[in-house]
């Protein structure tokens, strides 16, 4: 079994030791890498958690399945997306090097559900899902960001039966609308 | 419905949601990631004087994490203990009986001391021996105890139909521990063609896993 097919599996699975681990693999080649742009380290660290993070959504949201790199191409190509987004902020971009950015349409990997600026109604939405409590929580988080079938929330949380997790879930849907404000 | 009600229905759609949630993984995973920055910086300062070590190790690890995963890696990413459904406690019970007792050594990772009860009430053949065995066994496997962990899986797993997916399950993460990927995976497959399956995700993972 391949490396990049196993630490994938982790990151769809919300495995956060894959998470640090994926993130410390990569990490020195991707500051050397970055190192060439005007950039201070702690920009280039952050950058760098950002796309272990994006890789992380794209994995969890079914845009990325099967890799037809490997799995550093990957990473460097959201990488080297999210250095030119950072400088395009600073005016600082140097074409030639990003000229793949400049002229197409955003490629659907670098679109970012975490990167969106929330709507009016998302943050009333936000401040509510944080009131929630933790089972509750981690029950919608497998349903629409992990997009778990019922059954296989079945088997993570150890509910009794799928109608169970169905009226479970239609208590926590409940519980948010009433605590929206 | 209230007109307040409406208003709130309109709110929360599917798309909305996920995007919250997702904030909120992304925040998570952030301070996930600065706390493993901090830890690492602060390691590295309080331990200048073994940085060489440190160094070497992890040119180690990145040469084993640039090579295939291995059975034992899978193992330890699947294996978790099988919570104890034979004598669950509340708060305000005491802990009396041989049966209690040993469940309580399990309860609180004292495996050794665990398998001897588990031993005794073997012996004593007056309760369900089919789901003690296998508690047996995973303690065994708690404590890498693999072998014989296999042999009372292997010689059991048959032995009643309630507990057989839990007895393939574990029987497939020891052959993993004893890195035989083969039996591991023949395991597997028997085990994905029950009709229940407490771990029915898992196992069809680690298939995929196996078979490339």
């Amino acid at each position: 079994m391949h490396k990049d097919t196993f630490l994938l599996e982790g990151l769809k699975n919300g495995n956060e030791k894959t998470l640090s681990k994926v993130y410390l693999i990569y990490k020195s080649d991707f500051i050397a890498y970055a190192k060439k742009f005007d950039l201070s380290k702690d920009d280039i660290i952050d950058v760098y958690q950002d796309v272990i993070l994006a890789l992380r959504e794209n994995v969890v949201s079914g845009k990325l399945t099967a890799l037809n790199s490997s799995l550093k191409t990957y990473i460097f190509s959201i990488g080297k997306y999210m250095i030119y987004s950072k400088l395009r902020k600073k005016n600082n971009v140097h074409l030639q090097e990003f000229n793949e950015f400049t002229n197409t349409e955003i490629n659907q990997d670098y679109d970012f559900l975490f990167a969106k600026e929330l709507t009016q109604n998302q943050k009333k939405l936000q401040i509510a899902f944080k009131k929630l409590g933790k089972k509750c929580q981690q029950l919608l988080t497998l349903l629409f960001y992990n997009n778990y079938s019922f059954d296989d929330v079945l088997e993570e949380l150890d509910y009794t039966s799928k109608d169970v997790v169905k009226s479970q879930k239609s208590r926590c849907l409940k519980t948010l609308k009433q605590k929206i404000k | 419905m209230s007109k307040n009600l409406e208003t709130k229905n309109k709110m929360i759609n599917d798309d909305d949601l996920k995007t919250v949630i997702a904030k909120e993984e992304y925040t998570k995973g952030k301070k996930q990631l600065q706390k493993l920055e901090t830890n690492r910086f602060s390691i590295q300062k309080k331990w200048l004087v073994a940085a060489s070590f440190i160094v070497f190790v992890s040119l180690l690890s990145f040469w084993l994490l640039q090579k295939d995963v291995t059975p034992k890696e899978l193992f330890a990413q699947n294996f978790e203990v099988y919570p104890n459904l034979i004598t669950p406690k509340t708060r305000s019970e005491n802990t009396n009986t041989l049966k209690e007792i040993a469940f309580n050594n399990y309860e609180i990772k004292n495996y050794k001391e665990a398998i001897n009860g588990f031993n005794t009430l073997l012996a004593l053949k007056n309760t369900d021996t089919t789901a003690v065995k296998l508690y047996k066994a995973i303690s065994l496997l708690s404590i890498d105890n693999t072998s014989e962990a296999i042999s009372i899986l292997a010689k059991n797993k048959e032995a009643n139909k309630k507990w057989k997916d839990k007895y393939l399950w574990y029987l497939s993460l020891a052959y993993l521990k004893n890195n035989q990927p083969e039996k591991a995976n023949k395991t597997l497959e028997n085990l994905s063609k029950e009709e229940y399956n407490f771990k029915k995700k898992a196992t069809l993972t680690l298939l995929k896993l196996l078979k490339e």
